[in-house]
C-alpha cells in the first residue's frame, strides 16, 4: 500500500469527507480515503424493524438498546456535550480520547472517529446561507449556489417551502415533501399561522425544517417510516447519513477505503504528500503517498493535523463554535394526553429570528418532541422524589418541546486552539482550547434567549427551563483556518488550499470566517464539494 | 451491601415503591448488574439509607422526596433512578410508563401528590440529617 501513488487521498470520512470523496471519484481520480472507521457492532442488528412504541410493548431486550450494555444510556452526571448520545450511537466517540485528547476546562467539543463521522449523528437540519452569509464565511456565492444543489441531489432533502424557506433549504430544486409533524408540531404550527402577522413584524418566520430525510422512494432507501427511532437507528436508510456514499463509493474502481487509521500528519515532497497515520489498534505507524491531499478531519482534527506537520507547538489558532443552548417548554393545550402513534424525532418546526430583515445574524430555534428518549433521562434533573416526577414527567412529556437553539458566530472574545507536547499521550500531544466569550457577546446570546421566549409565548409555548451544554455543544466548529486571499501559514486560499503548500487542501469547516446561527452541515458538504472541484 | 440477596431485597423495595409490581428477575439482574457497572456504592451514608428502606419501607418516600429537592447527586437515589430506568425498559410494565390520557380526577391526584411530596421532602431531610 505504501508504494502505490494515489491521485487525491481524503483524511476524514465525516459529511465534508464524503461530499469530497464523491465528487473526486466522479471526475475519475484515483481517491483513498484513511479514515477512523469506528462502527457499531453491538446494537444495530438488535433493533426490531417495529416502531418505538411497539418495541416498548413487546421487545425483551429492549433494555439494551435504551439503557444500554453498560447502563452507559443512564444520564447521572451534568448534562454536557454529546449527552443526547444513545447507546447505539455512542460508538461514534469509540478512540476519541485517546487519540483525541482535548485538554479545556471552557471547551467541550465532541468528535469522532467513526465511519461517517459526526455524520452518524447529525440531526438532519438542511439550511442554505444567504448571500451576507457566504460572503462573511469567506465563500464564494455563485461556487456554493450551484454546489447546494448537487449536494441536495445526492443526498435527498424533504420539507416545504413555507415561510422558513428563505432560511432553509427549501428552495433547492429536488426537493421532496416534508415528513409529516406530530400533534406537538401541528400544534405550534397552528398557533403560529394564528398570530404570524405579529411575529413576522418583529422578525421571526417559523416553518417547516429541511431535512436530509427522504419522503419519496429512492433506490436502495426507504422514505421515512414514522419509527420514532431516529436516535438509535437509521435501519431504512431513510435518513442521510454519510456511509451510506461511502458504501456506495467502495464499489467503485477508483476509490478504496482504509479505516483503523488516525492520521498524524503529511508533508509534502517533490512528487505530492506523504501522509503518516498510525493504526488505531496496533499503534503502528503507517504512511501513504498521493499527489494531493484533501484534509476533511473536522476543524479541530484538521488543525491538530496541520500544526503537527509545521512542527507548530506554540502558535494559537482562532476558534469558532456556535453558542448553543436548549430551551425545554411546555404547551398547555397538550398536557396530559396521549401522543400520536407516527412520530417523528427530528425537528418539526424551524422558528428563525431575523431581527434585521436582511437574512445576516439570524439565529435558528429548531423544535423537538419528547418520547423517545424516555422518562428516566429527564428525572435527574427532576426536583421531585423519583415517583412523584415520573408521574409528573408522564402528565408533561406530551406537551414538552425542546428548542434547540443556535446563536451565529463571529469571532471575538477569548477563543483559540493550541497544540502542545505531551508524551504520555499516544500522539504525542494533546489539544489546548480555551473558549470564552466577551461581554458584548453574552449580551447579545440573553437578549435573544428572551426574544425567543417571547415568541415561543406567542405560540402558546412557555419556556420552563434553560439548559446550558456548555461551549463546544452545537458540535459546530469552524474558523482555525480562515479563508484569505493570501498565501500564509493558517489560512486557506479561496479554493480550499492550505497557505504555504502546494498540494494540500481543507474540505471541511476550518476556513469558515463566520458560522451562521443556522445548521451548518449542509453547507459544509456544498463546500466540500467545491473544494473537491478544484483540487 | 451489595450481595445478591440484598441487591433482590432491595429491588423488591423500590419496585413496590415505584410501580405497586414485584420486579421480573431479569429487572433484579439488571439492578445488579447497573449498580455494580455504574460504581453505585462508594458512600457509607448511601448503605445506611438502604438498611434503613430495608428495616423500615415506609422511609423510602420521605428519602426519595428529599434527595429529590435537597441532593439531586445522592447516590441513593441514582440506585433508585437505576431501579426505575430498568422497570421502563420492561415490557411487563409497559402500561404503567406508556403515554396516556390524564382524566380530570388523575389530575387532582398529582397536584396532592405534588403537594404532599413537599411535606415529605421536609420530612425526609429532617430524617437524612440524623442517618
Amino acid at each position: 500500500m505504501d508504494d502505490i501513488m494515489w491521485d487525491v487521498i481524503v483524511v476524514g470520512s465525516g459529511c465534508s469527507g464524503a461530499m469530497a470523496a464523491q465528487t473526486l471519484v466522479e471526475r475519475g481520480l484515483k481517491t483513498l480515503m484513511i479514515d477512523g472507521g469506528a462502527k457499531d457492532t453491538q446494537y444495530q442488528q438488535l433493533i426490531p424493524a417495529k416502531n418505538f412504541l411497539e418495541i416498548r410493548e413487546t421487545f425483551r431486550e429492549q433494555y439494551r438498546i435504551f439503557l444500554g450494555d453498560r447502563f452507559e444510556g443512564i444520564p447521572f452526571g451534568k448534562i454536557s456535550t454529546g449527552e443526547h448520545l444513545t447507546p447505539p450511537r455512542r460508538f461514534m466517540t469509540k478512540w476519541v480520547q485517546e487519540f483525541l485528547p482535548v485538554v479545556s476546562d471552557t471547551f467541550f467539543p465532541l468528535e469522532s472517529l467513526a465511519y461517517g463521522g459526526l455524520g452518524n449523528g447529525w440531526g438532519l437540519g438542511c439550511c442554505i446561507f444567504s448571500k451576507k452569509e457566504l460572503q462573511a464565511c469567506g465563500l464564494p456565492v455563485q461556487a456554493m449556489q450551484e454546489s447546494y444543489e448537487v449536494v441536495a441531489k445526492r443526498i435527498g432533502i424533504s420539507g416545504e417551502r413555507d415561510d422558513a424557506a428563505p432560511y432553509t433549504a427549501a428552495m433547492v430544486s429536488s426537493l421532496q415533501p416534508g415528513v409529516e409533524m406530530d400533534h406537538n408540531g401541528r400544534n405550534l404550527y397552528a398557533n403560529y399561522q394564528a398570530k404570524k402577522h405579529k411575529l413576522n413584524r418583529c422578525g421571526f418566520f417559523a416553518g417547516r425544517p429541511s431535512l436530509a430525510l427522504i419522503t419519496q422512494p429512492t433506490p436502495g432507501r426507504l422514505p421515512y417510516q414514522y419509527r420514532d427511532l431516529d436516535f438509535y437507528c437509521d435501519n431504512d436508510k431513510s435518513a442521510y447519513r454519510p456511509w451510506l456514499t461511502l458504501d456506495t463509493l467502495k464499489l467503485k474502481n477508483n476509490f478504496l477505503y482504509i479505516g483503523n487509521q488516525c492520521a498524524l500528519r503529511f508533508e509534502e515532497t517533490s512528487s505530492g504528500v506523504t501522509l503518516h497515520a498510525l493504526h488505531l489498534d496496533t499503534q503502528q505507524p503507517q504512511t501513504y503517498r498521493a499527489r494531493k491531499l484533501v484534509l476533511a478531519c473536522g476543524v479541530l482534527g484538521t488543525a491538530r493535523m496541520v500544526l503537527r506537520s509545521f512542527d507548530d507547538y506554540s502558535t494559537r489558532l482562532p476558534l469558532l463554535s456556535n453558542p448553543y443552548s436548549y430551551l425545554a417548554a411546555i404547551q398547555p393545550a397538550l398536557l396530559g394526553r396521549d401522543t400520536d402513534k407516527r412520530k417523528i424525532g427530528f425537528a418539526q418546526l424551524s422558528l428563525f429570528y431575523d431581527k434585521y430583515g436582511d437574512q445576516s445574524d439570524v439565529p435558528m430555534g429548531s423544535c423537538y418532541s419528547y418520547r423517545a428518549m424516555m422518562i428516566f433521562h429527564l428525572l435527574k434533573e427532576s426536583p421531585l422524589g423519583v415517583k412523584t416526577a415520573y408521574r409528573f414527567l408522564q402528565f408533561l412529556m406530551p406537551s414538552f418541546t425542546i428548542i434547540g437553539l443556535f446563536h451565529p458566530e463571529k469571532s471575538g472574545g477569548d477563543k483559540w486552539i493550541q497544540l502542545q507536547k505531551n508524551t504520555m499521550r499516544v500522539t504525542g500531544d494533546e489539544l489546548h482550547a480555551c473558549y470564552r466569550l466577551s461581554d458584548t457577546e453574552k449580551h447579545i446570546i440573553r437578549d435573544t434567549e428572551k426574544k425567543f421566549s417571547w415568541a415561543l409565548r406567542q405560540l402558546n409555548c412557555y419556556v420552563l427551563k434553560k439548559i446550558d451544554p456548555g461551549h463546544g455543544a452545537s458540535i459546530h466548529y469552524g474558523g482555525t483556518l480562515p479563508f484569505s486571499d493570501k498565501n500564509e501559514r493558517y489560512r486557506l486560499l479561496p479554493d480550499g488550499r492550505l497557505g504555504d503548500t502546494k498540494n494540500v487542501y481543507v474540505a471541511d469547516g476550518s476556513g469558515f470566517r463566520y458560522l451562521p446561527g443556522k445548521g451548518i452541515t449542509f453547507s459544509l458538504m456544498a463546500n466540500a464539494h467545491r473544494v473537491a472541484l478544484g483540487v | 451491601m451489595n450481595n445478591p440477596d440484598m441487591l433482590s431485597r432491595e429491588m423488591h423495595l423500590y419496585t413496590n415503591y415505584l410501580i405497586g409490581a414485584h420486579p421480573t428477575q431479569l429487572a433484579i439482574k439488571l439492578f445488579a448488574a447497573g449498580v455494580a457497572e455504574r460504581n453505585l456504592l462508594t458512600e457509607k451514608r448511601t448503605i445506611r439509607m438502604i438498611e434503613c428502606c430495608i428495616k423500615y419501607p415506609a422511609l423510602i418516600g420521605f428519602f426519595d422526596a428529599a434527595t429529590g429537592m435537597f441532593e439531586r447527586d445522592n447516590e441513593w437515589r441514582k440506585r433508585l433512578i437505576l431501579a426505575f430506568a430498568i422497570l421502563e425498559t420492561q415490557p411487563e410494565y409497559y402500561s404503567l410508563f406508556r403515554p396516556q390520557n390524564f382524566s380530570f380526577t388523575d389530575k387532582i391526584m398529582l397536584l396532592l401528590q405534588g403537594a404532599g411530596s413537599l411535606i415529605r421532602a421536609i420530612t425526609g431531610k429532617l430524617l437524612l440529617w440524623m442517618i
